[in-house]
């Protein structure tokens, strides 16, 4: 079941919210319609972040509730870590959140759907529509 | 929260139907899972009719990567 998630990062929410227009819009209705919209939860905590209004911030998490939510574990804490020391050997600085985002998706299989340039570091992640938000 | 018992008239079919997909052998149960199942995922759906409805920034580096984005597109 979780092979077929998407695990949508801050920036599509972003758009998705601010822009009927975009094409982060009509990917993540596809996934909304398909139920495979999954969250995390330094995500979901960014995107309530963005609202001004507490009424429609609240209103949105109750929402946000029924997707499918995926809770990091103690391993994935520990990959995130390793992940962070390995991308940084090689002279990268990845933010904790898409560390941990990353070391998720992986053991869960999830896809990952993000147009933040970290995650094209991140080896052996599923990345949903890449090509297509990159222009 | 109040619970309400509700008689529903479904098929022979309809209910074997429900009791595949939820993959439950209570009658009740499986027709109590798929009603919650539907609520569940026409409540998340309806997040697509807020898109611009709301007031919403971008903040941080959110902002950032779509106004690069946007630049690229534009070019």
């Amino acid at each position: 079941m979780t092979a077929d998630l998407v695990l949508i990062d801050t920036g599509i929410w972003s758009a998705f919210f601010s822009k009927p227009a975009s094409p982060e819009k009509r990917a993540v209705d596809a996934l909304l319609d398909e139920d495979r919209v999954a969250l995390t939860g330094p995500i979901l905590a960014e995107v309530l972040r963005g609202f001004r209004r507490t009424d429609e911030a609240d209103w949105v998490a109750s929402r946000l509730r029924l997707a499918h939510y995926l809770e990091p574990n103690w391993e994935d804490w520990r990959s995130a870590a390793a992940l962070g020391r390995q991308l940084a050997a090689a002279g990268h600085d990845v933010p904790l959140t898409d560390l941990v985002i990353a070391a998720l998706a992986r053991r869960v299989q999830a896809f990952v759907f993000s147009s933040d340039p970290h995650f094209d570091l991140i080896p052996g992640l599923k990345r949903h529509q890449k090509t297509s938000l990159a222009g | 929260m109040t619970v309400m018992s509700v008689t529903v008239n479904l098929s022979s079919d309809e209910v074997a139907k429900i009791k595949h997909f939820t993959q439950l052998d209570s009658e009740n149960e499986a027709v109590a899972t798929a009603a919650r199942e539907f609520l569940r995922v026409i409540q998340l759906r309806e997040l697509k009719a807020a898109t611009g409805k709301l007031d919403y920034q971008a903040v941080g580096e959110d902002m950032e990567a779509l106004e690069l984005r946007e630049r690229h597109l534009n070019q």
